[in-house]
This record gives structure tokens, sequence and C-alpha cells, in this order.
């Protein structure tokens, strides 16, 4: 048993991630299908990411917010490890 | 060896020298009520009563009774507050399972007694000494499974079960003369005039399952807790808290994964010679932008045509009389009245004899409810005078009923009685009941509703408006009655519009609504969870347990504690399904008790719930270890999110923390490494109100951490340190006295 990776959760999982918060990721990556319906193919994944955690959108659950920003957290160290 | 108890009664002892009834009512109040309404000229009884133990005697507080005569009848009333007795653990040793109980009297509860358990103590001695002398017992309580439970047990232990059988039931549902007068005349007449058993065992087997679930499967999550980590905290569970709490857990889970989904809206205002109108897209949202942004083009610079008007009148039905749910329902909704407060402000008005019994499913009135007599006393009360004299002038009193029943007690309604000194939340339950009556026998509200459709480039839109015909019955509604009209012009068929505005716009669906008392009430409701009577008390008893908090209600870290390490480890615990089952079991009961061929008996209903309650606690001991470990570590999580105000000044290796009580909620200072190895235990009280801020700097005297407080008239500097030397001078100028050092537990 180990932590679950969103640093903000204090729960034990055998998976990466707690039951609560994978539940969230399903949810984001499941709801990203609608998004892409709604403004187009072109759409990106990215861009979804940041757009959901804006304020005036609200209503976005809070262990999902935690994945975002786990996942952008991701993102950027990524970005920054290529351009090395 | 502890002595026998004795006790000494002094009273008037000539009124039990002929034959009287004893009557036992549920509180004060109500024994003082029912005596004055059966005999104006009734008296009251001082009962002094002394304890003696050895040679040592105590006074216990008086207790009254009444005294009266009715129809050649002496009668002594006594009163109960409400429950005397209570259920224990039969035998010794806090574990689990435990399946033995019985009743005691409250007034053994506990090694320190309050002055309420010694006016316990005095009642049921006087009850004691003078129902044994009696020749006919009546239970007075309220008309419903606590009141049977209240009447029957008390009776039954203090004279023993037989009394069951012959004991007499006046049952009312109003504490009006005429009702109470013909209750208690009843009781001499043929028939059967005894207690309702199936009620009174129905109500048994709810106390003694709520007992069995409360108490076993507390122990179980506190034991898990104390065996694997030696530490003690306070949890509980019960049999329709687990699920009530798991409404707002499932609730969160929703919220918090919530993903809102975008779609759009096209925005048309129109420009028309009687004024600006935004018109409606007939097929509503629309899931695509380029669909939208298609749309927008396609009308861009059209004229909007009407291509039909629509006008259509509708009726409203008045309101049927009021129930404990629609009561609760309204209260909250149109007064921000909880349901407890609701229920408790009901019974205060039904004590004052203003309205009938409030716990209550029905939505009928008495068949012999004289409606014109109660307008005409209402008439009087102010406020109500203006709709009364309208009411007044009906031909027929006749007001609408529902379809709900209660084979206890009719609807709630005003008795026409005036209760004094109303006041705030009191007051406007008070009006809402009689207004809701009033309106009961109001007409139909009409309505004419407007739909003018039009049509840009073949794409159809509408615009609706409303207005009121006639107010019918909301005119006499007050607040129930109030009406928003919407008006619109007549449009003609083929006139022609310009569209002045033209835009999309982005919108996203919404999470469903965090639950509020009433929503959560109304989720019970559905799921046929605990019963009217007992509904919105469960939701104040798991606030009360801080498992909830704010409005709208949001699950606490501990009651999440709780509901996960149930969900987890004894689902049934939460189970809707389960304790639907048991509540179904109560009505097996109930007919089985008054015989309506069911075959069903409080000792099957008691094997059959410790089947189901020993299954879940043997799934919590098996995994006992892992349910410890849970709640150790979430609680040791909740300890480590708390601020830490600098080092401790004692062990110098902890940290001293701002830490709040998860029981009390009281805050203090304590040391982080009493919650590692209990190796320091410092502490230091705080003030319990004001914000606080750590300050950086130390205390110039003696160097310990300094808080600044921020309430009262201005802002102050606090030094953790009791006994520091700058805070007793702050404190003698300002007349404070000395703080304890080790004022707050942990």
């Amino acid at each position: 048993m180990a932590d679950c990776i969103i640093h903000s959760c204090n729960r034990e999982t055998d998976q990466e991630m707690c039951s609560k918060h994978r539940a969230a990721k399903i949810s984001l990556e499941d709801t990203f299908e609608s998004w892409v319906v709604a403004y187009g193919n072109k759409y990106t994944w990215d861009r979804y990411l940041k757009e959901i955690t804006k304020d005036d959108l609200g209503g976005v659950g809070n262990w999902v917010i935690d994945i975002v920003n786990h996942l952008t957290g991701v993102i950027t160290n990524n970005s920054e490890e290529d351009k090395n | 060896m502890s002595q026998k108890i004795r006790y000494k009664i002094k009273m008037d002892k000539s009124i039990l020298s002929k034959p009287f009834i004893f009557g036992l009512a549920e509180k004060p109040t109500a024994a003082k009520r029912i005596a004055k309404v059966l005999d104006s000229k009734s008296k009251q009884i001082s009962i002094e009563i002394t304890r003696i133990e050895g040679k040592e005697k105590f006074e216990l507080p008086k207790t009254i009774a009444h005294y009266l005569e009715f129809k050649g009848k002496s009668v002594i009333i006594l009163s109960a507050f409400g429950h005397l007795y209570t259920l224990v653990q039969d035998g010794i040793g806090w574990q689990y399972p435990v399946y033995d109980f019985k009743w005691v009297p409250l007034h053994q509860i506990g090694r320190e007694k309050s002055t309420f358990q010694f006016r316990i103590e005095s009642a049921l001695e006087s009850m004691k000494f003078i129902a044994k002398k009696a020749e006919d017992h009546v239970i007075m309580t309220d008309y419903d499974e606590e009141g049977e439970v209240i009447g029957g047990v008390t009776l039954s232990k203090l004279l023993g079960e037989k009394v069951l059988g012959s004991a007499k039931r006046m049952k009312f549902s109003t504490f009006a003369k005429k009702e109470v007068t013909k209750s208690f005349a009843d009781l001499f007449k043929k028939g059967d005039r005894g207690i309702n058993l199936g009620m009174y065992n129905k109500g048994l087997m709810r106390h003694y399952l709520d007992w069995l679930w409360g108490i076993n499967l507390s122990r179980a999550l506190m034991l898990s807790l104390k065996n694997t980590s030696g530490r003690y905290h306070t949890l509980s569970t019960g049999r329709v808290q687990g699920p009530t709490l798991s409404f707002v857990a499932d609730r969160e889970f929703e919220r918090n994964t919530f993903v809102p989904i975008p779609f759009f809206q096209l925005n048309v205002r129109l420009s028309t010679s009687k004024g600006k109108f935004d018109i409606i897209y007939n097929k509503g949202n629309i899931i695509k932008k380029s669909d939208a942004n298609s749309l927008r083009n396609k009308i861009k610079d059209k004229d909007a045509i009407v291509s039909d008007v629509v006008k259509k009148k509708s009726k409203s039905k008045p309101p049927v009389p009021y129930n404990l749910s629609s009561l609760q329902r309204d209260a909250y909704n149109y007064l921000k009245i909880t349901p407890s407060r609701t229920l408790q402000i009901a019974e205060k008005l039904y004590l004052a004899a203003s309205i009938s019994y409030p716990r209550t499913g029905s939505e009928i009135y008495p068949s012999d409810l004289k409606h014109q007599e109660v307008i005409k006393k209402l008439n009087r009360q102010s406020g109500f005078k203006e709709v009364g004299m309208q009411i007044l002038q009906l031909t027929k009193f006749s007001p609408i009923q529902g379809s709900k029943t209660d084979p206890a007690h009719p609807c709630i309604y005003p008795t026409g009685i005036r209760p004094n000194n109303l006041r705030g939340s009191d007051k406007r339950v008070y009006e809402l009941i009689v207004f809701r009556y009033f309106a009961g026998f109001g007409k139909n509200a009409i309505k004419e509703s407007n739909r003018v459709e039009f049509d840009i480039a073949g794409h159809a839109f509408h615009l609706t408006g409303s207005r009121t015909i006639d107010l019918g019955w909301k005119a006499w509604a007050g607040v129930l009655g109030k009406t928003k009209d919407i008006e619109i012009p007549n449009f003609r068929k083929g006139s022609k519009s310009n569209v002045l505005k033209l835009s999309v716009s982005n919108k996203f669906s919404k999470a469903t609504p965090a639950f509020n008392q009433a929503s959560l009430l109304r989720m019970m409701e559905s799921q046929e969870i605990g019963t009217k009577a007992t509904r919105s008390e469960i939701i104040n008893s798991i606030f009360e347990r801080k498992y909830l908090d704010g409005d709208p209600i949001k699950i606490t870290p501990v009651g999440e504690i709780v509901n996960e390490v149930l969900h987890k480890y004894s689902p049934q615990v939460n189970s809707v399904e389960l304790s639907r089952q048991l509540e179904k079991m109560g009505t097996l009961i109930e007919n089985t008790y008054n015989k309506n061929g069911s075959e069903f008996d409080l000792q099957d209903a008691l094997t059959q719930a410790i089947l189901h309650l020993h299954e879940m606690l043997q799934a919590l001991k098996f995994n006992e270890s892992k349910v410890g470990a849970l709640i150790t570590r979430q609680l040791s999580h909740l300890r480590r999110e708390e601020i830490v105000v600098g080092e401790c000044m004692e062990c110098k290796t902890g940290k001293l923390k701002i830490i709040k009580s998860l029981s009390s909620g009281k805050r203090f200072v304590g040391c982080s490494n009493y919650f590692e190895d209990k190796s320091c235990d410092a502490t230091y009280p705080l003030p319990q109100k004001g914000k606080l801020s750590i300050m950086d700097n130390k205390c110039k005297a003696d160097n310990y951490p300094q808080i600044r407080v921020f309430g009262g008239k201005k802002p102050w500097t606090l030094c953790l340190n009791p006994t520091c030397v700058i805070r007793e001078e702050f404190n003698k100028k300002n007349g404070k006295q000395k703080t304890k050092i080790k004022g707050a537990k942990k």
C-alpha cells in the first residue's frame, strides 16, 4: 500500500491514486469527449485542462481540480525536460 | 457496602383517602393543561421527598401533582419529563457485541447527578407512591409511538407488566377543552380503551434497535482505534444515522468528481413597437458551438414573424392541510427555519393548545371539527382578522383535504386558541400554519399564460408571459400566496419585429446542489428511512455530533472518516435497504399486536435484527486492525493540517500547534509530540472567539511564542505562557483572571 499520488491526499491505495481521485480522473477523461463535441475536433486536452480550472467556470469538483493540478504539473515538467 | 435507599414522602395525604384515578402526562405543561381543562378548579399538590441512605438525608426537588374532580371521580395527574427510563447494557464491560439490555431510571445513570436527574428521581418516587394507591391508571401522554413507550414503560416499571392490560389510554390530538374532556369521558364508556399495544411494541422495537445499533457499532469503531493505536476518539453511528450520513457523502462524491459540460444558447432580443423582448429558441440548448454559430448566421438580419399566439388558462388548487413533513418543508423554504426547529416550535404551539398534534402524516381534518368556530376565534387574533372576515362570508365551510392519512392523528390545524407572547420564528411558524389553513377554504387561483411563437428564417422561437386573473386561495395564504406575473403585450399573428441583438452564449451544466436540511429530509422520506417524527431529530443529532456542518450541508472530516470506514469494511451499516427493511418489521409488529393478521412479534424482530447486526459487527471485528489503522491515519492527517505556532517550550523537540478539538470544537495550543508518542502533554488555553494570527517575534519577558488576537474592541497580544509577567500585568489592567496552565484537554 502506498499514498495516493495526489499531494494533498492522504489516502492509502494499492494503485497510483485513491478511489476518489481515480473516479475524478475518469470523470475528467470521460467529459473531455463532450468538450470536443462542443468546441470541435481541434480542441486539445491541454486546452481543456487549462479551461477547466478557470474561476468563472465554477462547479468543477475539488478532486477533479486536484487531478488537473497534478496533470498540469506533469506537463510543465515534461515540457521543461524537452527543452533541455 | 452501599446502604439501602428509602424515601420519606410528605404531602397532603387526605386526597389519597378516597378512591382516585392516577394520570400520567408526558410533560409538566401537558399535565397542567389537562388538569385545568378537566376541572377549572383543579389544584396543585406539592410533594416533598427525602432520600434516606443510612444516616444521610437528601432533599429532592419537589414534585407537583394536579388534583381534580371530574364527574364525581377524583383524579391525580403527575408528569414525566419525556422519557424517565433509558436502555443500558445488562452486564459489565466496555466491549462488543452486546445484545443484553434493560430499562433503568434515568436518574441512576452516571456518577455525577444533575438537577434534572434529581427531578426525575423525585417524580418517579412520587408516582410509585401515588400510582400504587390508585384504583385506575390512565396514560395521558401524546398519542404516538414515543408517548406509548413513555407511558407503557413507566407504568410497567412502577406497577409491573400486568398494568398494561388494565391501564386506560386517553387519545386526543389537541389540548382544546372539548377534545380533552371527551377523550377522558370516553374512557369510562364501553369498548377498548386500553393502551395501543401495536404502537407500544413498535415503539419498543425502535428503541431496542436504535440502542443495539448505536452502542455496538460505535464501540466497534472506537475499540478498533484504541486496540490499534491506543488512542481514544468519540466516534458513533446509528441505524438511521449511517444511511443519512451516507446520502451526504454520496452527494459530495458526486459534486467532487463533477466536470461541467459546455452547451450554447442563442440570445435573440426583439425590438417591437411594444418594447424589447428576449425570445427563446424552441429547440433549447445547442450542443455544438459550430451549430450555434451557423444558426446565428442564418437568422442574422432577418425579421421575426409572429407565427402563433396561444393563450391558456391554468388553475392552481388550494394547498392541502399540513402534515409534519410539508410544514417542515415550507418552514425551511419560506422562512429558512430548520426542520428540527420547526418541530420544536410546533410542539410548543401544541402544548399551548394553539395547534393540533404536529407529529402526524395526515392531510385530513377531524370530521367533527367546527371550522366556523375556529375561524371566528382566529379572527380575534391580530393579523388574521382581514382574511378571517372574508372566509366567514362563505356559505359553506369545507376546506380542501389531501389523501394521506395517519391512524393516530388528523392533519395539523390551528385550534383558534391564542398562543401567548409569540415572537420571532415561533410567530412566523404559527402564521404559516394559520394561513395554510385559511388557504384551504379558498377557490382555485387562475393564471393566464401567453405563449407567442416566432419564426425567423424557418427557425422557431418563443416568448412566454403570465398574469394572474384570479388570486383565489392565494389571497388568503399570506407568504404562501406570493405570486409573480410576467406580463407581455398582445402580439398579432403575422406581425413582424426586428432582431435587435443576436449573440451566442457559452454555458455549462451545473452540479447537483448540495443538500440543505429540507432536501436531506426529503431524501430520507423518499428512501423511507426513519419516521416523520424522528427524521429531523436524526439530522440534528448528526449536526450535534459534528459529522455534518453548514448550509448547504457539508460532511466534516470526522464525518467522512466514519462514513468511509463503514463503507469500506461494513457497508450494510450504511445500507438504505436494510434500514427500510427494519422499518417494515415495525409495521408487521404493529399488525401482530393489534391483531391484524400478522404473526411477527417483538422477539422475532429482535432475532432478525441481531442476526443482521452480528454480521456487520463480525466484519468490523475481522478487519479491526485495518479499521483502526484507517481511522488513525485519517485523524493524524487532520492533526497534521494544524497551524504551527512555534517550538515546544517544555520538551524542546515537539512543535506547538493550534488544535481544534474534533469533539468539542474548542481550540487550544498543544505539543505535536502528544500525537506522536504521548511524550509531551504541554497545552495552553486560547480565547475561543476572534481571529488568531501567529506573531514572528517572541515574548520579550520569557521568549514564548505570541499570538495576536483579533476580537473585541481592538486586537491584543497573547503570550502563550500563562505565568508571563507582561501577560499578568495586562490581565490586571483589564481586570481579567489569571489563566490556568493546563486548561485544555486533548
